[in-house]
């Protein structure tokens, strides 16, 4: 006769290998489509799995769940606790290299980071206290419960749009549309006032001559102060252009009846960095708000609700196309807290190393 | 600097090679001093590996091979004191087969490393997986030793013990990548290939801990083979396969 754990279990490993099995028929895609993922059959999964995580942590913290919860509050403020310390820490060394009166706001970060170590001192000994290997096996459960949460408000809520606004600072929106073809709103004026590109490695320049439809590579003019020379032949850089479909600047040279035409090109480089410097209106409080914030490839903007990414850019002939990706996400921070929860349990759970609970935890959580 | 760092990696292998002759012929100390050499020698070459990319070195499949030595000699000594599980003979075989197969990947000299890849996830992300892989690969050698009838519990043990400091590490690898996606491709899951399988095998080891003690001794040991196949899939096949669209695809 199955007991309560072993029914728990038999579910558990059942959605286990259903999942493995699904992935496994996209994991080759010379045999499938990823596309089964966003089936139903995926969703019922992750339906599926977010309730027995939950349930399983409900019966992993059986009579200790006052315990568990008091552990699971400590660790959040031990871990607040972290991120205020790092963070104004940080600052707070900035402050200081800015010299004048700024240490003393460098002072005021100081005590605040002191304050958070404070907190994760006190809270860490509140979680050493309360937490056990099994609570946070059960904490590992109820973070991947969070994190399937927020997935689903995602799958349920999430807006995804694109907008190509040029950077000359001429052109804003204020509602943008989905791949659905959907129109939405948004609750803010964007515009890019300026775009910045850094690559790596010095400028080159190739030399092309017209072969027929094609252009055929016959060298590579070197720099020389402000001009590029080839041979005998000289061209000022200044004449080099820019044109939609053209990656690169150039310059065409016309040729003559015993010479074809040839074409002097930048080459590409790698792209080190890009960075856009977005102007953003928006209203607070009846009042108008003012924005200007430089948005990176790693550091996206938060507005209303709403989160701006820097996806690409492509050169146009006067400016620059920057490509930024608008997004609503109604489950993102609960599903980045399931996976943070995740992270920090399962280290704590395997790793978890208090004397005084040894053989009997460690038979306990296996089912 | 090319040849120097050839000369190191195959001065690596050597050592690896050497310690786990010298485990198997008894001679301990000799073989935790060969081990000590072959992690001061690792880190020459990941110092010179970073001078030659001008970047930190984890920008090809050569760099992060690499750095399998570096991590597992800790790793090593971890279990060893803190574990009671002695798996040093283990460790130096990966290292010593990771060498290998960076000797086989081809050199690149300077790395441009891309905007999406400069982020503060960039680092603890590799590493965690090369942690994580160093030791499912121990772990997978111990299963296949278990084979052996009268040591079969022991290295079943061991091997248990492997996985449980890898899964934290596998863990931390997985979901700090989406974190990293979250910032960078403005969705933390896009169904990758190298995502798939790195869930795939995360789910395999998810399998391994559910069943537990209650799974025959069989079931433990299909279940960390096939977890390392899971590996070597995510690591090797994904990365190699021609025509493979990857959002991963640097990486190659």
């Amino acid at each position: 006769m199955m007991n309560r754990k072993t029914s728990l279990l038999l579910p558990a490993l059942m959605v286990l290998g259903a999942a493995c099995l699904v992935l496994l028929i996209g994991g080759f895609p010379l045999w499938g489509e990823p596309s089964v993922y966003r089936s139903g059959l995926m969703l019922g999964l992750g339906i599926s799995a977010g309730l027995l995580s939950f349930w399983g942590g409900w019966r992993l913290a059986v009579g200790q769940r006052a315990r568990f919860v008091c552990g699971l509050v400590s660790t959040f403020f031990a871990c607040a606790g972290v991120v205020v310390f790092w963070q104004y820490g940080s600052k707070a060394l900035q402050y200081t290299t800015m010299g004048g009166l700024m240490w003393l706001g460098a002072l005021g970060m100081a005590c605040t980071a002191m304050v958070g170590l404070l907190f994760t001192c006190i809270f860490g000994y509140f979680v050493y206290r309360f937490m056990t290997r099994r609570l946070w096996l059960a904490g590992v459960h109820w973070s991947l419960f969070v994190l399937a949460f927020g997935a689903y408000l995602d799958y349920c809520g999430e807006v995804r749009a694109f907008a190509q606004l040029p950077s000359h600072g001429r052109t804003s929106v204020c509602e943008v549309m989905t791949a659905e073809g959907e129109k939405v709103p948004l609750p803010f004026t964007l515009r890019v006032d300026a775009f910045h590109a850094s690559y790596y490695g010095d400028d080159s320049y190739s030399l092309y001559l017209r072969r027929g439809e094609g252009w055929e590579l016959i060298g590579h003019p070197e720099v020389v102060m402000d001009c590029l020379k080839y041979g005998e032949e000289m061209w000022a850089l200044e004449n080099l252009q820019s044109a939609p479909g053209m990656p690169q600047p150039f310059m065409l040279l016309p040729g003559s009846a015993e010479q074809p035409d040839r074409l002097l090109m930048r080459n590409t480089r790698p792209v080190k960095d890009y960075a856009a410097t977005c102007h953003i209106e928006t209203e607070h409080r009846g009042r108008n708000e003012v924005r200007d914030e430089v948005v990176r490839v790693n550091a996206p903007l938060q507005c209303k609700g709403w989160y701006i990414y820097l996806n690409s850019y492509s050169t146009m002939s006067s400016s620059t196309l920057v490509t930024l990706q608008l997004r609503r996400a109604p489950g993102r921070f609960p599903a980045l807290a399931g996976m943070v929860g995740v992270i920090l349990c399962t280290a704590c759970w395997c790793w978890w190393r208090r004397e005084e609970e040894s053989e009997t935890v460690e038979a306990s959580f296996q089912v | 600097m090319t040849i120097f760092i050839t000369l190191l990696t195959i001065f690596v292998l050597l050592l690896c090679a050497a310690c786990c002759t010298a485990f198997i012929m008894g001679r301990t100390a000799l073989g935790r001093m060969l081990e000590v050499a072959a992690w001061g020698t690792a880190l020459a070459l990941f110092v010179a590996n970073w001078c030659l990319a001008q970047a930190l070195p984890f920008g090809n499949m050569r760099h992060v091979l690499c750095f399998f030595p570096l991590v597992l000699a800790p790793a090593s000594l971890y279990m060893r004191r803190c574990r009671g599980v002695e798996l040093t003979i283990g460790f130096a075989a990966v290292g010593a087969l990771a060498m290998v197969g960076a000797l086989c990947m081809p050199m690149q000299a300077a790395w441009r490393q891309m905007p999406a890849l400069q982020s503060p996830w960039f680092a603890p992300h590799v590493t965690s997986y090369v942690v994580a892989y160093g030791l499912l690969a121990v772990s997978f050698g111990s299963a296949l030793l278990s084979f052996r009838r009268r040591v079969a519990a022991l290295h079943l043990q061991a091997a248990d013990a492997a996985v449980r400091l890898a899964f934290p590490f596998l863990t931390f690898g997985l979901w700090s990548g989406a974190l990293w996606a979250d910032a960078a491709w403005a969705r933390y899951w896009a169904w990758d290939i190298k995502e798939v399988w790195a869930l795939i095998t995360w789910c395999v080891y998810l399998l391994y801990f559910h069943l537990g003690c209650k799974a025959t001794v069989c079931v433990r040991r299909i279940l960390l083979l096939l977890g390392f196949v899971a590996v070597l899939v995510t690591f090797f096949v994904v990365n190699l396969l021609p025509n493979i669209v990857s959002v991963h695809s640097y990486a190659q």
